[in-house]
Parts: structure tokens; C-alpha cells; sequence
């Protein structure tokens, strides 16, 4: 087990965290609805970490905000549907996949949307040699992950909801009102047991690709998954992230400069909260996600240009063009917004007259 | 004789609930309650039924209302509780705290400083010290040396009990041990106990920083204590500040306790002759929003219209709110089915049961309602929270309680400023340079702003730019009344009472254009510096997120007006040049993608307002903004994708300042009235080049040429396309403009045809070339002329 553990590329989140989930197993003594691994409060430590009476040490899973972890599992804990919404990389699919773990010990049983899935994902298929063969029968039938989970009363996960077409979403809602699966081939039906439910995750972002329906909106309680919440803890995921990319990519530059992240960081987030970071000054928001991996690539590529073009320092013209290229999506409306910002905040920064300057170069 | 001790939070509606079973089981002969003796006066107006809560008592010095003091009450407030059961069962209720007639005569640091803080609503609110004594004390001295425990206990001991008993939220533990227990049992004991323990905790470091008002407030509070005792009460019941509580058990037997209590000589000593001014007391209404922690009042609540909710129907209050915020959320446009509301009270019950509460409290159905009926969105909350949470309840007061400070302060300025009383119309004339003259002025805008309209500016007499006169209309209503009463929530002097209404406008939600039209209004009435700073910050925070170009626009001019004539109060100009600054960059950048897709009557309004920013920009005469806009002009003309109207207004505007030359208009209009161009487009543009007053167009003279020239360039079939268009934007002008501009066309069609023949024509003229017959007639008339001459 070990070697094979060791040999694979990534574990489970219930493979790698066995531990830390039979520890709390061991300790858990509150009440657990039917199926469940674990108790909602066990739950919720596994997620948010904490430290067990027998001193067994659980490491936070997620860092955010505790109370939308606890909306999620009591969501879950009422057999209402649970969907996870937020820009990308705001740790959805990694909440969604610890939830299954902690709560099912399973999370495998993974719907990965994509425009072409079809209704036998979320359904069930056929083996056709056995359908030819002996005609429609159980046998015939191949299982679904989500029959598996209704089977069994376990937590069955719909990654990226929104781009599965409207059609084969629409699939979902008889399952989450009903919590039957009809197989009128064979005249019968599924029936889903204690203890199953649905985790979908989905990108807010991503307008207009398959909108939900309000039948299925209304069937789901929905969280939101925010962006880091402060401009230290933001500006430190990107710089390890840089680090680690400068050290793979083997960029000529020493190591980029902490204030030069500090402030596409800073420029990202006061776009995308439309405030400036001192709250005085109220901006426009551009369409783009301007997500903390954008802010990365930002700086990936500029350590890029200042290594291979520039003079091995990052400077504002090395990230200028990244920095545009990433918030001005939309030609006419975005632009507005970035010249707004340009000539309202940048200009008037202290030290920021070499990006302002940058800036125009560029556009001009 | 029996002692009863109530602690109290002010309005908290779970100790009300659980004094009004207490009091009854009780029956006491006596109630004591936390609150200025002078109230008793008016307790009498309590039986009213028209006294609807909330209302505050108010309680102000004759001289000097604006100090005036509330006392505000709301229906789940434990002391409105214990009024009401006094006078329902004809029990008699003694105010017991220290009297204002003495706290407004002795000069208290403390109330400086208090004093200070609350200078921007107008008035002191009191009642805070109590449950916080001293809380934004310390907030506002950081550098103050290391807190003792005492120090922690005195600033929020409440906030302290929480932390000891491990909640984070410090409040949270007190709503939920409480305010939201169903049973009330023992409350009271309860906390007596744990405010001896707080305070017995404090004594013991020896730290004498109980003020000296806080001790003689308790010292006060003793000797009623004691008179009741010594009046053969038999039960006894005190509702009071938690706080107090402790200090004023004086039949308790714990040594520990009694320590904290002085004698009856001590007391004596310190609140024995103090001096005195006369007061007066009244009720007036009051409002949620101003019980809320918000608007700033110190022992405020949370969420006054969720305590109310819960006060009303404590059994069902879950499914009641939670379907309130469904009507609330469908009456914003959002759709909330009843099968959602059943789920969302589903959740926020689960939710409890995770977080170990024996019942929802508003956190929980906050997060239900955000997850299952907003659909994870923050922003109707923000709705909820405004509209439901706090609640836009206002109370009233029977009319015949006497009359509120600002009721006084207005009379008192109307006196001074001459104005009588009239039920029929007066015009004044007003002379804005005059001292008097502009305070009526001021006088009368303020009482405007507040819904007052005593007076009415005539229109075309409006204060335009160099004009000093104002004239108004004034007719006295006996509504009006009613409306100060109503206003007092503001404010308790008439520039206090703008303030705060203004204050409270800009939190709610207002468009660019309602917040143009206020900040004249507020400019007008000549409000404090402090509320002014909130409107430019609120006008920028709005213009940044605003893609309403138009109401930008408008928000510029009465901003440029300060900054080139500054105004009355003399508003800092540095504080209203970035405003103005920003706003008109944010136009700029925005005004050419706003100048396209406008169908006619659009682009009308965008052509006056463009006009508008014209003046505007005229007016503050700086070169920098002049490049920024004349740049900006030229885009807007060169560009294909704008309305042609605009456009050819454009054009105009360049020719006019002279940024455009004679040539460059010639090659524009070749441009913008070419034949390729639909007949519609050139006739937008055409008029939109010539609207205005046909006086400036008269003097342009080279125009006239050029399009003379432009004309005469035209096919025959053109021409004819075209007349008809140049007919119409020509229609505009007045007859006697038509006629000058007739005389124009013809002395320019002679020029031509003094052109067309060459210059030997005019050779002929100069070497005196006559036509002899025709001369002839002409002197006999000349004759005449000259002989009357002489």
C-alpha cells in the first residue's frame, strides 16, 4: 500500500488524510445522520482543523471564513444539495473533495462537467454486448457515480455544474427532489438510501455557459466560496506559487521583487473589489476574473521578459503589458475601467509613476 | 420590606420578557426605575394611546437645547415594559438616576468628552454608560498605557463575561444566555451575581477610576433606594442598568458585595448641594434607525426590527422572519418560492443544532437566508439588513406633550430673524449680499431640506450665477407642527437636524442625480463642513461605480461653482477640487462611448449636457482641464460611431474657443456632410453645429463663408436633397435672428456676385463709374436731409 502510495502522482484526500480521519472516527461520540462517517461537528474540525482532546493535531484544510464551512455541512446534513460557487481557485473542488471524505470516506464519486457530458454520466449507460445479447436487463446496466452514490448513501460530487449542457443538468432535479433515479427501461427505479446527496461545484465567472435553471437553483443551497481575504495572505500564496514556478521554469532572475508582487496583488484586488485598498476611492470592476492565479501568471511572464529582455530586475515595464493584457477582456468597457484606474489611482500613487508611465506607453 | 433587583440591558427584549412575568408574579407597590426624575413629569402622557413606541424621552436645559438628552424607549424595552405595567395597575414609578437639572450644572470632564463625540449628531444621547461605560473612551486613546483587567472589565464587561465564558462575538454570549432563552427563570439572579462578581473584581484593584459623575449617579440612586425603604414600601422593585445593579443591593449579606456599597453618610456627602439649572422634559418620536449602533448611539442594538419581530411572536418568529425577508426580497425582484422559505428556516435550524444553540438566532437565519433564498449573494442582504433588521419604524407622540427643542430652536430663530406667522401668502425679496437677508434665506432652505416648506423660491428668480436676489413665497401651515416634532429625530437645533437627515439620505440609496439635486439642496441650506465631506465622499464613491454619464455631469456644476466663486460658508475649495477632479477625469474617459447608440431624444439630452460641461469648464477657466476637455471634443467630432448631433456640437464648440480654424472647420464639415452620409445624419449634424442662440452664430462671420462656400459646392440634385434638411436647422431661431441672418446670406450671395464678375467690375466702381439717371433721383432726398441738418 505505502509504495503504491508512494508511486502515485496524487492521493485522495481520504487516502492522504486516513489518519487524521480515524483519529477524529475514534474520538466522535456525537450524534452522525444515517451513512455518515462522521458527525457534522467532527466535520467541520477535519475542515477547519483543530486540536483533539487526545491531543491528535487536525491541519486546517481550509483557511477562510469557518462559518460557510458550517453552512455547507449543515446543508448537507439536511439533505439539501449543496453548491459551490466562486471564482476559479478559490478552493471549491478542494472543499467539495474534503466534505465527500470526511463525510462519505469517499471521494471518488466524481462527475467531471464538461460540455459533452451526456445524461448516461449522471444517469446510468448500457453494455451494449450484454443489451444485444440478453436485451435490457440489471446486468446490461453500467452504473453511474451518481447511482453508485445513491446506492449506497454517499456524497456523489458534479464538478464545473455549469458546463454541463442545460439538458442533461436538468436530469439532476428529479434525483434531488425525488431522490429516485426512474429506469423506465426496465420499468423500475433507484431509490436513493440515507445519507446520499449531491456536492456541485460551478465558476461564477463563467456567465451565460449553461446558466442554471431556476427549477435547479432552487433545488440547491448555495455558497460562496470568497477570494483571499486580506492583501498579505493573497500577496504570500502568489509569491510562493512564483517562487516555485521561477524555480521549475529556471528563470534568469534571482528571485522577483516582493514589491513588485505586492502591487499587481494590490492593483488585482482593488479592480476586482471596486474599492480602493485604503476604502477611500470607490472604482469600476472589469470583466475579467483577475483571480490570484491571473496575478501569478502576471508575474510569471514578467520575470520572463526582465530575464530574457530586460536587465534581470523585475521592473514596472516588465509587468505592464501582463497587467493590461489580464484586466482589459473586453476592448470598449474594460478599457474604461482601466483608464479610470490609470488616471484616478495609479497616477496619483506615490511611487507609482514608473508603472503609471508604463502603462501609457504601452497604450499610447 | 423586600428588595427586588432587576439588571437590565436597555432594550433587550429578552429581559423584558422576562421582567413583565417577574413584575407580575411580584405585584411590587413601588417600581424604581434607571432614569432622569424630571421624566416623572410626563409620565402622565404615557397613558396616551396614542403614544406609540418608539419614542424617547427628552430631557434638555432651558438655555441651551441643543444639549439635549434622550432617553429613547422602544416597545420590547425593559423600562418601557415596567412604565406600562406601573400605569396599567396604578403602581407608582420613581426615576431614580442622578437628575440633569444637577448633571447639566456640574461641569463633568467626562461629559466634555462625551460631548465631543457626539457633536455630529447634535445632541447627547445617554444611557450608554451603563452596560459600556467607557467604552469609546478608550478606543479613542490608543496610546493609553497597558489595560488592567479592571480597565477590560469597565470597558465591556459584557464583552468580558463572553470571552471568560469562550464566545468570540463579545455580545454574542448575552443575546444568546439572555436575550433568546425561553426560559427566563432565574435570569435576574443571574445577573446580579455576575455583576457583584465584575465588580467586586474591579474594587479590589483599587482602581478609583469610577468617575465621579458614575458615583454620584449610584450615591443618587441609593438614596431613592433608601427613601423607599424608610416609606414602609413593602416589595420593592428596581429595574435597572446591569451594572448598577450590584451597588444598590443593600440588603444583601455577602460581605464580599457589601464592601462595594458606601454608606448613607458617604453618599450623602457627595451629592449634597449641587447646583442647578432648570430643565425641561418632553417625549418626542424616535425611530429604529436611530436605535440601531449605526446611527452612533451608544447603547444602541443591533437589529431594533428583529428584536421588535422577536418580541412581537417569539414562538414562530423563525417562520415569520424568514417569510418576511421572502415578501421583502420578491418585492425587490427577486424570486423566493415558499417551498425556498421552507428550506431556508430547515437550514437555519441545522445550523443551530452545528453550532450548539438550542434555537436559531439572527446569524443563523442570516446565513440560511444568504445560502438558500439569495443564492449566495451578499447583496440582498445589505437590503435585509437595511429595510427588516433595523427597520424603518418611526414612533408618535400624543399632540399635546410640550413642544421639542427643535421646535424651540426654530421659533427662536424665526423671532430673531423677523418672520411672522401667516396664514396667507407674504413675497420677500430677498438681497443675498445683506447679512439678514441671507439667514432668512439659509432659514428657510433649511426648513426645506427638512420637509418644511414654509417658503417657496419664485422661479426665473433663482439664485443663477451673479444673480444676489431671491424671491420667496412664504405661508405658514399648522401642519408644520407636526413635521418639526418629526424632524427633532434629526437633530434638536434646526443646522443639527439638516445634518442628520442628510447624514441618514446619504446612507440610504440614492441615484447621481437624487444626490446632485440634494447637494444643492445642502449647499443652499449652508450645512456644516462635516456633512459636506460626507457628500463629496459619497458623490465619488458613486460617480466610480456609476456608468451614468449624464448624472455625473450634473453633479459638476454646482462643484465648480464653489471652487470659482466658493460659497457662503467658504467650503474648503481643496477638498472640492479632487472631487471635481475625479468626477470630470471619470467623465472624460467615459463620454465618448456615452455619445453613441442615442437615438434623437438621447442625443438632445447628451448635447445639453455636454453643453452644460462646456460652461462648466469655462467657468473654472483652468488650462489643464480645458486641454483635457478640448482634446476630448475633437474625439468626440472625429469619431464615426458618435450621434451626429454631437458631433457637429462638437465642432461648433472648437470653432467657437477658436481651437479649430477656418480650414480645419471647412474640411470637418466636407467630412460630416458629405453625400456619402445618409440625409438624416447630415441633418443631425447641421443642427447640431447651429443650435443655440443665433446672436453668437451672427458673429462668427468666417462661418458664414464656409458654409456659403460648402453650399455653393453642392450638385443641383444635391442641393436639392440637402435644402430642406438646412431648412430645419434653421427652423430653431427666432424671426428677427432669420432676419439678420437673411442679411448676412445676401451680402455674401453680392460678394459673390461682385467675385463672379471679376475684378473689373469693381475697377468700374472705384474710378467712380456712375450711373447718372439713377443718381438723379436721389437728390431731392438728400437735399431734404441736408437741409434739416442745417
Amino acid at each position: 500500500m505505502n509504495d503504491l502510495a508512494n508511486n502515485l502522482l496524487r492521493l485522495h484526500a481520504e487516502q492522504e488524510y486516513a489518519e487524521e480521519l480515524s483519529a477524529l472516527k475514534a474520538v466522535d461520540d456525537r450524534q452522525k445522520p444515517a451513512h455518515w462517517e462522521l458527525s457534522p461537528w467532527a466535520v467541520k474540525i477535519y475542515l477547519m482543523g483543530g486540536k483533539l482532546e487526545n491531543g491528535k493535531e487536525i491541519t486546517p484544510k481550509y483557511i477562510g471564513n469557518e462559518r460557510l464551512i458550517e453552512i455547507a455541512i449543515a446543508t448537507l446534513a439536511t439533505d439539501r444539495a449543496l453548491l459551490l460557487y466562486g471564482l476559479p481557485g478559490t478552493a471549491k473542488s478542494w472543499v467539495s473533495e474534503h466534505l465527500a471524505a470526511a463525510i462519505s470516506g469517499d471521494s471518488t464519486l466524481l462527475i467531471q462537467g464538461t460540455a459533452g457530458t451526456d445524461e448516461s454520466a449522471l444517469r446510468y449507460g448500457w453494455n451494449y454486448a450484454q443489451l444485444l445479447a440478453v436485451g435490457p436487463s440489471k446486468d446490461a446496466l453500467v452504473e453511474s457515480p451518481m447511482m453508485r452514490a445513491m446506492n449506497t448513501g454517499r456524497l456523489a460530487r458534479v464538478e464545473e455544474l455549469t458546463r454541463i449542457g442545460s439538458d442533461v443538468q436538468d436530469t439532476l432535479i428529479t434525483i434531488l427532489s425525488e431522490k429516485t433515479l426512474p429506469i423506465p427501461e426496465l420499468n423500475s427505479e433507484i431509490q436513493a438510501a440515507k445519507g446520499f446527496n449531491v456536492i456541485a461545484t460551478a465558476n461564477n465567472r463563467d456567465r451565460g455557459v449553461n446558466e442554471l435553471s431556476s427549477a435547479l437553483m432552487r433545488r440547491f443551497n448555495t455558497v460562496v466560496l470568497p477570494v483571499p481575504s486580506s492583501l498579505e495572505e493573497e500577496v504570500e500564496i502568489v509569491q510562493r506559487r512564483v517562487a516555485q514556478a521561477g524555480q521549475a521554469l529556471e528563470f534568469p532572475v534571482e528571485k522577483p521583487a516582493i514589491e513588485e508582487i505586492r502591487r499587481v496583488v494590490m492593483i488585482f484586488r482593488e479592480l476586482r473589489e471596486g474599492i480602493t485598498a485604503d476604502g477611500k476611492t470607490k472604482l469600476k470592476s472589469p470583466g475579467g476574473t483577475l483571480s490570484t492565479a491571473e496575478a501569478i501568471s502576471v508575474i510569471n511572464s514578467g520575470l520572463a521578459m526582465a530575464g530574457y529582455y530586460g536587465d534581470g530586475v523585475l521592473r514596472a515595464g516588465d509587468l505592464a503589458a501582463g497587467i493590461i493584457g489580464s484586466i482589459i477582456k473586453d476592448p470598449v468597457q474594460d478599457l474604461i475601467v482601466w483608464n479610470e484606474y490609470l488616471q484616478t489611482v495609479v497616477k496619483e500613487r506615490s511611487g507609482w509613476k514608473d508603472l503609471y508611465r508604463a502603462c501609457r506607453e504601452i497604450q499610447s | 420590606m423586600s428588595l427586588h433587583l432587576f439588571g437590565i440591558r436597555h432594550h433587550g427584549p429578552g429581559c423584558s420578557r422576562a421582567l413583565e412575568k417577574e413584575l407580575s408574579a411580584l405585584t411590587p407597590d413601588r417600581i424604581l426605575l434607571e432614569g432622569p426624575p424630571e421624566g416623572e413629569e410626563v409620565l402622565s402622557y404615557l397613558q396616551s394611546s396614542k403614544m406609540d413606541p418608539p419614542v424617547a424621552l427628552l430631557v434638555y436645559p432651558d438655555t441651551t437645547p441643543k444639549d439635549a438628552v434622550f432617553y429613547p424607549f422602544a416597545i420590547f424595552s425593559p423600562e418601557w415594559i415596567a412604565m406600562q405595567y406601573g400605569i396599567k395597575n396604578g403602581i407608582p414609578i420613581q426615576f431614580i438616576d442622578l437628575p440633569w437639572k444637577h448633571r447639566f450644572a456640574v461641569d463633568f470632564q467626562d461629559q466634555e468628552e462625551i460631548k465631543k463625540m457626539l457633536i455630529k449628531l447634535g445632541s447627547k444621547i445617554v444611557s450608554t454608560e451603563d452596560v459600556e461605560p467607557s467604552k469609546e473612551k478608550a478606543d479613542s486613546d490608543p496610546g493609553a498605557k497597558r489595560k488592567t483587567l479592571a480597565d477590560e472589565i469597565r470597558e465591556d464587561p459584557i464583552g468580558y463575561l463572553s470571552a471568560t465564558a469562550g464566545y468570540k462575538e463579545s455580545e454574542s454570549w448575552w443575546e444568546r444566555i439572555i436575550e433568546q432563552t425561553e426560559n427566563a427563570e432565574g435570569v435576574f439572579t443571574g445577573i446580579l451575581e455576575a455583576m457583584s462578581a465584575l465588580r467586586s473584581a474591579i474594587s479590589e484593584e483599587k482602581n478609583e477610576s469610577d468617575t465621579r459623575e458614575h458615583r454620584m449617579r449610584e450615591a443618587w440612586m441609593r438614596r431613592f433606594v433608601r427613601e423607599a425603604a424608610k416609606n414602609r414600601m413593602e416589595k420593592i422593585a428596581v429595574i435597572c442598568g446591569a451594572w448598577h445593579i450590584p451597588v444598590l443591593d443593600l440588603d444583601t449579606n455577602d460581605p464580599e458585595r457589601k464592601k462595594l456599597i458606601p454608606s448613607k453618610k458617604e453618599d450623602d456627602a457627595l451629592i449634597s448641594g449641587l447646583p442647578k439649572v432648570k430643565v425641561n422634559t418632553t417625549w418626542c418620536p424616535w425611530s429604529y434607525s436611530r436605535l440601531s449602533f449605526r446611527s452612533g448611539y451608544g447603547a444602541g442594538i443591533e437589529s431594533p426590527g428583529w428584536y421588535h419581530h422577536l418580541w412581537k411572536d417569539r414562538r414562530n418568529a423563525i417562520s415569520f422572519w424568514i417569510s418576511e425577508v421572502a415578501r421583502l426580497l420578491r418585492d425587490n425582484g427577486i424570486d423566493v418560492s415558499s417551498a425556498n422559505v421552507i428550506e431556508a428556516v430547515r437550514l437555519a435550524n441545522t445550523l443551530a443544532v452545528l453550532r450548539n444553540y438550542s434555537s436559531p438566532g439572527l446569524s443563523e437565519v442570516n446565513d440560511a437566508v444568504l445560502s438558500v433564498l439569495c443564492n449566495g449573494d451578499q447583496q440582498p442582504l445589505k437590503l435585509i439588513r437595511e429595510k427588516l433588521e433595523t427597520g424603518n419604524r418611526i414612533g408618535s407622540v400624543s399632540s399635546d406633550v410640550p413642544m421639542v427643542p427643535l421646535f424651540r430652536d426654530i421659533e427662536n430663530k424665526r423671532k430673531s430673524l423677523r418672520l411672522k406667522i401667516s396664514e396667507e401668502i407674504i413675497t420677500m425679496d430677498l438681497d443675498l449680499r445683506k447679512e439678514n437677508d441671507r439667514e432668512k434665506s439659509c432659514f428657510l432652505h433649511r426648513l426645506d431640506l427638512l420637509g418644511i416648506s414654509w417658503g417657496q423660491v419664485q422661479e426665473g428668480n433663482t439664485r443663477s450665477t451673479g444673480s444676489f436676489h431671491e424671491i420667496w413665497q412664504i405661508r405658514w401651515e399648522a401642519e408644520f407642527v407636526v413635521r418639526i416634532i418629526e424632524a427633532n429625530v434629526w437633530g434638536s437645533t434646526l443646522e443639527a437636524a439638516c445634518s442628520g437627515f442628510l447624514l441618514h439620505q446619504l446612507e440610504s440609496n440614492l441615484s447621481l442625480p437624487e444626490i446632485t439635486v440634494l447637494l444643492n439642496r445642502a449647499l443652499l441650506a449652508e450645512v456644516p463642513e462635516e456633512v459636506m465631506d460626507r457628500f463629496f465622499r459619497r458623490l465619488q464613491n458613486d460617480a466610480a461605480v456609476s456608468s451614468d454619464i449624464g448624472g455625473m455631469i450634473h453633479a459638476l456644476p454646482p462643484l465648480a461653482s464653489i471652487i470659482r466663486y466658493g460659497n457662503v460658508r467658504q467650503t474648503d475649495r481643496d477638498k472640492v477640487e479632487p472631487v471635481f477632479e475625479a468626477l470630470f477625469q471619470r467623465i472624460l474617459v467615459g463620454l465618448l462611448s456615452a455619445c453613441g447608440s442615442l437615438d434623437e431624444d438621447a442625443a438632445e439630452i447628451r448635447r445639453m449636457e455636454i453643453d452644460l460641461l462646456q460652461n462648466t469648464v469655462q467657468l473654472l477657466n483652468c488650462p489643464e482641464d480645458k486641454s483635457d476637455w478640448t482634446r476630448k471634443l475633437y474625439e468626440i467630432m472625429e469619431s464615426d460611431s458618435v450621434h451626429p448631433l454631437l458631433g457637429g456640437r462638437s465642432a461648433r464648440i472648437l470653432y467657437e474657443q477658436g481651437d479649430l480654424g477656418p480650414a480645419e472647420l471647412e474640411t470637418q464639415i466636407g467630412l460630416s456632410i458629405s453625400p456619402a452620409l445618409s440625409s438624416d445624419h447630415v441633418a443631425q449634424w447641421i443642427q447640431g453645429f447651429l443650435l443655440g442662440t443665433g446672436q453668437t452664430l451672427l458673429h462668427l462671420e468666417s462661418l458664414w463663408d464656409i458654409l456659403n462656400r460648402w453650399i455653393k459646392s453642392l450638385s443641383d440634385d444635391i442641393f436639392l436633397e440637402f435644402l430642406p434638411l438646412i431648412r430645419r436647422a434653421f427652423s430653431g431661431f427666432t424671426p428677427s435672428e432669420l432676419k439678420k441672418m437673411g442679411k448676412i446670406v445676401k451680402s455674401l450671395s453680392a460678394e459673390e456676385g461682385s467675385d463672379q464678375k471679376e475684378k473689373t467690375l469693381s475697377q468700374k466702381k472705384t474710378e467712380g463709374n456712375l450711373d447718372e439717371e439713377r443718381i438723379k433721383i436721389l437728390l431731392p432726398v438728400l437735399n431734404q436731409i441736408l437741409e434739416q441738418v442745417n
